[in-house]
């Protein structure tokens, strides 16, 4: 029974969704007055004998349907494909460029252009397994009954675009066009295009008429990263390299030249600088210097049932730390998403930040899957990174176990922990004001720029 | 000079403001506030309104609106508070519109009305909608308000019409020309017209039938003829449709309005008349076939006029009309015709738009109802008795013949009683009747038919109520009259000398008057349908191989349009090169991976394994799968998928082929598990 109510409601969102959707495509604004005038004075107006206003009802309708009878007649038939980016970041504008031909000798005035995406309306099972997200708890007993604006959220969501109606100037007899569109990604991964409405309204400009035009695209969208504050610094960052460290390869200390100087007693003899003692006939030892190149490790926390907003900081937070720490020494070497563990070697010159990117773009929560795996895969690898960033989703007995772990073994660190306002206070406090490496950052804040102590 | 959208937009809202003060009656409080807003539209507005002033604003508003719901819920009784309410709702938004007139600032949000918060609203660039799309809001409010007008003014129609065009005119497309709008917009506003003309006329027909109608359904009554409710104790305007219902041809021209009864009633009650024991008999049908013998003692002779009705028929049944004294109908297609004592002929099964003939006697004796009349016929309801008690008395009739009291029944009426379709209040009287008799005088004809009836029984002659239709009006071809729906009609048929004769006690100024307020439009829309009964005319004229042949043709020719349109947009693929070079060499790309051979891969490792996330690209999900030799498939994938050039015949039936051993493959391990 609950099962079929929740079908009901399901099939209802994507009717009532359909109509939305053509009715605000099709009718221009001066459409939807007259249509919405229309439905006034029938009410008004239902009584013949009472009022005039039937008249008006008259009057708007019969202008509604000539409307739509004489767009049928206002075909408009264009070709053109798209330029597009390859990766935008998300909630950033970003603009791509249309190519436009008419193929008719007929110059084309008043054409708008709507582009089209896969059906973005959530299946039954995704508009079901919703009710359980945190959010639902914030609306009242009937939305979260209806859950019409779940349905919503969840379109949005699955088109994961906002990209605005396009009217056209005159387009010349077989001339073409070529427009820059401005777009937003509202979601990371992969954004499909399917096509364009090209359309024009009717001669009397209350209702549009569309031709489809088949025209397939995709961008990558990527996790939206903040600039990190100026003075942060990642743990154990190196120190006075001559000649930097675009090709390093090592892990850890590592010698370096750094001055001559006369022999002392006690020197090793391995220190002795062979030809300048040849030269100079006096012992001349070379004095090297200790340093440390640091490869990073990025945890993320995807293995909770958190608000999805929450999750979203998390994701952007550590776009931030992957492509924020460029003009730093550091590499960022290792990263840890969910249950999954990558390698490769970034910093100056090697570009890897992208393909951290790309992995963060397709980042999905966990939240069926125990803490306890990701940190016993953290600590097995430890030996191959000097030091390591977590960003975590939230604070329980198995986070806090790893984190004790991780400085057991001395290893530099830096925790950022996520949290909602409104979630509930954890059995174990964060230790954020005793330890100047824990940071606790408040979600729906991010956007103002990574501030932290 | 051009005006901008915003000025355009105010312009219009300003006139639409006078244009409901004129329709309302209430110009002086309309004049201010329109002209103000016309004013407004022609300068450039300099005023920087606050948001506080806005707020103050908004509580006149609610000040105002809630002493015009106060008004019309507990002071006003005229009429329904809904409407009074609609009538008088631009009094409470007209200080909010005149305060976003006159603020310079081009956009305005809604909240800055109710902003609770003391500091001033952000007003950015971006903030709110346009100020003309507030205005066209209002434009459309003022033009419903103006509906609601009590006395709504004949050029309502026409006003809202023009207004309705103008504010729509800037969204014209420039595509088309400017005759080619105004064309459609002209064919709108006539369809328009015939839409509320055909609105009214439905309800007035839903309110007339539906009572028998559910007369029927609920007491499984047989007779659907045999209740007649009146208008009687309606108030306020009665408006009438001027649509043509019929058209007759009478031999001679007609000096006076020729009386077509449908029926006769004997019995009043609440503003309704009744048939008492109205059984219907059948008529026998004469020869030649469909003629009918109403009269069979009077023959036809020289004195007898011929009438050719075309009038559409019912094709279930219905009620003939005819003039008073008819002796015989020709040419009438029905299955039955049956008459009951009242005069009533009705008719089963009649085949419509066939025109038929009525021969009647005008001057003869000779009367569709029987000669005979029933105690009914001289009922007086308790209700009305008082009050024609009353006027009797007044009158003096007591003690004149029969005659001298029809002949001051008509002084009487004609004297101190006026045609009217405006109705007052009468709840300061027992009944409508008495109000119309004692206290207003003024009244239609159905008051007038009621009254005399009522009164001449109170004169002991008996009398029934007659309802039809008065023909007078000539149309375009000689011979030929058309009644309207507002010619119908209700007079007296009274009891003298051992026959009915038709009485009419209404003014004789009543045509006038009724036909006083049709307009230009009407004539227009006469035309129209003179029109459609010409072509109604030709198409009865076509043979019955004809009427089967023309919708063939119909048919034939959407075809060849259809094919006509297909072949032409094949002829425009072909001319376009980059088709052309993608239909040779390439394999169309299918569409949402549905074609692709790649789709029975992902069916089958969901069918295997876990689902994908709609979300999850597939190269992750591959990954995830442990099926990195799919990339390679997966690439080809997006090629059929999303390659504008398509993929070339040979490497598409490669891709298939790998597929299908991929598949293969598969179906080998899981037999071999």
């Amino acid at each position: 029974m609950k099962h079929l109510i929740s079908r009901l409601l399901w099939r209802g969102a994507w009717r009532i969704t359909a109509w939305s959707h053509w009715f605000s495509q099709s009718l221009t604004p001066m459409g939807k007055r007259v249509a919405a005038g229309a439905f006034l004075a029938a009410i008004f107006g239902i009584n013949t004998e009472l009022s005039m206003v039937y008249q008006v009802f008259s009057l708007l309708l019969s202008l509604f349907f000539l409307s739509v009878i004489a767009a049928f007649f206002t075909r408009v038939t264009l070709e053109g494909y798209r330029t597009l980016p390859a990766q935008v970041m998300v909630n950033k504008p970003f603009e791509y460029e249309l190519h436009l031909r008419n193929p008719s000798g007929v110059l084309q005035q008043d054409v708008v252009i709507f582009e089209t995406f896969p059906d973005p309306r959530p299946s039954l099972e995704q508009f079901v397994q919703a009710r359980q997200e945190p959010e639902e708890r914030r609306r009242n007993a009937y939305d979260r009954w209806v859950g019409y604006y779940r349905f919503v959220r969840l379109t949005e969501k699955n088109r994961g675009i906002r990209v605005a109606m396009i009217s056209l100037g005159p387009l010349d007899p077989h001339g073409e066009m070529r427009l820059r569109l401005c777009a937003t990604a509202t979601r990371r991964g992969g954004i499909h295009f399917s096509g364009l409405l090209v359309g024009r309204a009717d001669p009397l400009g209350l209702f549009r008429r569309f031709t489809r035009c088949h025209l397939p695209g995709m961008v990558l969208a990527v996790p939206e990263a903040h600039p990190l504050p100026q003075t942060f610094r990642i743990p154990g960052g190196r120190k006075h390299l001559p000649g930097g460290i675009t090709m390093a390869v090592h892990v850890g200390e590592q010698d370096e030249f750094f001055a001559l100087r006369d022999y002392r007693t006690g020197d090793s003899p391995r220190t002795m600088y062979w030809p300048g003692l040849a030269k100079t006939g006096k012992p001349v030892v070379v004095e090297r210097q200790e340093e440390f190149f640091t490869r990073h490790a990025l945890v993320l926390d995807t293995l909770n049932h958190v608000p999805e907003a929450v999750f979203e900081d998390a994701v952007s937070l550590a776009a931030s730390l992957a492509v924020g720490h460029e003009p730093l020494d550091t590499l960022l070497d290792f990263m840890f998403v969910g249950l999954k563990s990558w390698q490769f070697t970034t910093g100056r010159g090697f570009g890897g930040s992208q393909r951290i990117l790309e992995i963060l773009a397709h980042t999905q929560p966990h939240g069926d899957q125990p803490f306890s795996r990701l940190a016993n895969l953290v600590l097995s690898q430890t030996k191959r990174f000097s030091s390591i960033i977590l960003v975590l989703i939230h604070w329980d007995r198995d986070r806090e176990s790893l984190i004790h772990s991780l400085r057991a073994m001395g290893l530099p660190m830096r925790v950022f922990l996520i949290q909602d306002d409104q979630a509930s206070p954890t059995a174990v406090a964060p230790p954020h004001k005793t330890w100047p490496g824990f940071h606790v950052l408040r979600s729906g804040t991010m956007g103002h720029g990574l501030q932290w102590s | 000079m051009v005006m901008t959208p915003r000025n355009h937009a105010t312009l219009l809202l300003g006139t639409a403001v006078i244009f409901w003060g004129w329709q309302t009656g209430w110009l002086y409080l309309a004049a201010l506030p329109g002209g103000s807003l016309i004013v407004l539209s022609m300068n450039r507005r300099k005023t920087t309104i606050s948001p506080e002033t806005y707020q103050k604003i908004a509580h006149i508003s609610i000040v105002i609106s809630i002493a015009v719901i106060v008004w019309s819920l507990f002071l006003q009784k005229d009429e329904i508070y809904v409407m009074a309410l609609l009538r008088l709702s631009p009094l409470i938004w007209m200080p909010l519109v005149l305060i976003i007139a006159l603020d310079s600032a081009t956009r305005l949000a809604p909240d800055i009305f109710f902003s609770k918060n003391k500091t001033p609203v952000k007003k950015t660039k971006s903030h709110g909608l346009p100020k003309e799309n507030w205005f066209y809001w209002f434009f459309f409010a003022a033009i419903l308000a103006a509906g609601a007008a009590q006395n709504p003014h004949a050029w309502f129609f026409p006003g809202a019409a023009l207004l309705t065009a103008l504010v729509i005119e800037p969204w014209r497309v420039r595509q088309v020309g400017r005759l080619r709008w105004f064309l459609l917009l002209a064919l709108a506003v006539a369809m328009g017209y015939q839409l509320q003309n055909g609105l009214f006329s439905l309800q007035r027909s839903l309110m007339y039938h539906l009572p028998q109608y559910l007369d029927q359904w609920f007491f499984k009554s047989k007779e659907d003829t045999n209740r007649m409710q009146t208008d009687i104790g309606r108030v306020g305007p009665l408006s009438l449709s001027g649509r043509i219902l019929f058209r007759i041809f009478h031999e001679n021209p007609l000096s006076r309005p020729l009386l077509l009864s449908e029926s006769s009633y004997d019995f009043y009650q609440d503003g309704g008349w009744n048939q008492t024991r109205s059984t219907f008999f059948s008529i026998p049908p004469a020869s030649p076939a469909h003629a009918w013998v109403l009269d069979e003692q009077n023959p036809i002779g020289e004195q007898t006029q011929r009438v050719i009705m075309h009038l559409t028929m019912a094709s279930e049944q219905g009620l003939l009309l005819l003039p008073a004294h008819a002796l015989r109908i020709e040419n009438l297609d029905v299955t039955l015709l049956e008459k009951n004592r009242f005069g009533s002929v009705r008719y089963r099964h009649g085949a419509p738009g066939q025109p038929w003939s009525i021969i009647y006697a005008p001057h003869g004796n000779a009367s569709v109802q029987n000669h005979e009349f029933t105690e009914t016929d001289l009922l007086i309801p308790r209700a009305e008795k008082n009050g024609i008690d009353q006027v009797f008395k007044e009158a003096q009739w007591d003690g004149l013949s029969k005659e001298q009291v029809i002949e001051g029944l008509h002084r009487y009426f004609l004297e101190h009683f006026q045609y009217s379709l405006n109705l007052a209040d009468h709840s300061r009287f027992s009944t409508p009747l008495t109000a119309f008799l004692l206290g207003s005088k003024r009244g239609h004809c159905e008051y007038f038919a009621t009254a005399s009836t009522l009164l001449l029984r109170r004169a002991g002659i008996p009398a029934r109520y007659v309802f039809g239709y008065a023909v007078s009006e000539p149309d375009s071809q000689k011979g030929w009259y058309l009644a309207r729906q507002r010619n119908a009609h209700a007079w007296t048929s009274v009891f003298i000398n051992g026959k009915w004769r038709n009485e009419d006690f209404t003014p004789p100024d009543w045509l006038q008057k009724v036909n006083n307020d049709l307009t230009a439009w009407q004539s227009m829309l006469d035309l129209f349908d003179a029109a459609r009964y010409t072509v109604s005319q030709w198409i009865q004229s076509w043979t019955q191989e004809m009427r089967l042949a023309i919708p063939g043709i119909g048919l034939l020719g959407l075809g060849v349009f259809y094919f006509y349109r297909k072949s032409n947009q094949k002829g425009l693929r072909k001319g376009n090169p980059r088709f052309r070079e993608n239909t040779e060499n390439t394999t169309s790309p299918g569409t949402a991976g549905t074609r692709s051979p790649f789709g029975a891969i992902i069916t089958h490792l969901e069918r295997t394994g876990t689902a994908r996330h709609p979300a999850e690209p597939l190269s992750a999900w591959i990954l995830e799968r442990q099926r990195p030799e799919l990339l390679d498939l997966l690439r080809h994938h997006y090629q059929w998928r999303f390659d504008p050039m398509g993929m070339s015949e040979h490497k598409a039936h490669r891709f298939k082929q790998e597929v299908a051993a991929w598949l293969q493959q598969e179906k080998n391990l899981h037999r071999s598990d």
